[in-house]
């Protein structure tokens, strides 16, 4: 072979190993000239517990203590004038404070006579102000934007009053709350 | 280069905050609630006597009137009995029937006959017996005679209607709402 040949593929060999050389050396000093970034993200959990209050003949004025639902769904057969009261307590178990909000999902009538039937009655938390309202069909913001803190518990008091106009022209007839939605969430950065 | 690396790390950050932002959050739902307006309902039961004209000393029922219970809610119940005559026009009850009541029921100074269950015995407050669902008939009537001493030959021909006028009532908070009514006549 060509001496000058051979000098010529030394140097490109040569040339090869500096240059994927530099490259490595040119990933380590990119990979420690960037500082480490550390984001800790703040949680927001809840724990919701429903009660209804212990009350035998349903007149509003309380036994004493409170009885949890759970499992399954609460069902009562309606007279006229009868008062439930509900009880709902939520923990912030997270480590940031967060807005809370309660809704029902839905409100069901298989009979619209019913829209002046029950009245919801609570203490508005975020307020403090009582509030007292005839239940329609669809459904209902109770309270939004309560400020929560971490760890905290709201013990969020509430009644269903049965109207004593109530007549046997919807005996038979259903309203349905799907649900009672109680959410908790991130308060916006500004 | 670096205006690379700078604007790598803000898609990085953007990135992580929007996934932070989505995640967020709690929620949780309650049991269903569901209320269900409950139904006050009575069969009236009962047969009177086909005969006519009837005679005072006559039982005048057949088979005793009863109430059966189809009612989805406990309630208190009672009835108004009224009489009145094609000649007289209103005749008090007591006036010209002799009776036999079912178990339970008392005839109060008011005017009507309440069902007290098991305190029949306190008469002083009216009503007070809340009858559970599900609950047998109440017999109501199982003897209806004419009184002989106050009805007369000189009444042949009238005829007597006996109108039972029934009302319930669910709890202490609410009123005594009619039922029905139902009405029996019987000729002289």
């Amino acid at each position: 072979m060509n001496p000058k040949r051979i000098l010529q593929l030394i140097f490109i060999v040569l040339s090869a190993i500096f240059a994927a050389g530099s490259l490595v050396f040119a990933w380590f000093i990119v990979t420690f000239s960037t500082d480490e970034i550390i984001i800790d993200v703040g949680t927001l959990e809840l724990d919701v517990v429903f009660f209804q209050a212990n009350d035998d003949n349903l007149d509003g004025t309380l036994d004493g203590g409170y009885t949890e639902i759970t499992g399954m769904p609460f069902t009562e057969i309606l007279i006229p004038g009868q008062v439930y009261t509900f009880r709902i307590t939520a923990t912030n178990t997270g480590t940031v404070e967060g807005n809370l909000s309660l809704s029902i999902e839905d409100i069901l009538m298989t009979d619209p006579l019913y829209e002046s039937m029950i009245t919801l009655d609570f203490l508005d938390p975020t307020t403090s102000a009582p509030v007292s309202e005839n239940l329609t069909s669809g459904p209902y913001q109770i309270f939004d934007e309560y400020l929560m803190d971490a760890e905290e518990m709201l013990t969020f008091d509430f009644t269903l009053t049965v109207s004593t106009a109530l007549t046997s022209s919807i005996a038979s007839e259903t309203i349905t709350f799907s649900a009672f939605l109680i959410r908790l969430d991130q308060i916006a950065i500004t | 280069m670096r205006l690379r690396r700078i604007f790598f790390i803000l898609i990085l950050v953007l990135a992580l905050g929007a996934v932070t932002y989505a995640l967020i959050f709690d929620q949780q739902t309650t049991e269903p609630v569901i209320l269900t307006a409950g139904s006050v309902e009575f069969e009236w039961l009962g047969i009177m006597t086909s005969d006519t004209p009837v005679v005072p000393g006559q039982e005048l029922i057949e088979t005793t009137f009863a109430l059966s219970n189809l009612s989805t809610i406990a309630t208190e119940l009672r009835i108004m009995l009224s009489v009145s005559s094609s000649l007289l026009g209103p005749i008090v009850f007591d006036d010209i029937f002799e009776t036999t009541f079912g178990t339970g029921w008392v005839l109060e100074t008011d005017g009507y006959l309440y069902y007290r269950g098991v305190i029949a015995d306190q008469i002083s407050e009216p009503g007070k017996y809340l009858i559970p669902t599900g609950s047998p008939a109440l017999d109501v009537l199982s003897s209806l005679v004419l009184d002989g001493t106050v009805v007369r030959n000189n009444q042949s021909g009238e005829t007597i209607t006996i109108t039972f006028t029934f009302e319930a009532k669910q709890g202490g908070y609410v009123e005594w709402v009619g039922l029905g009514s139902s009405s029996l006549s019987i000729d002289l």
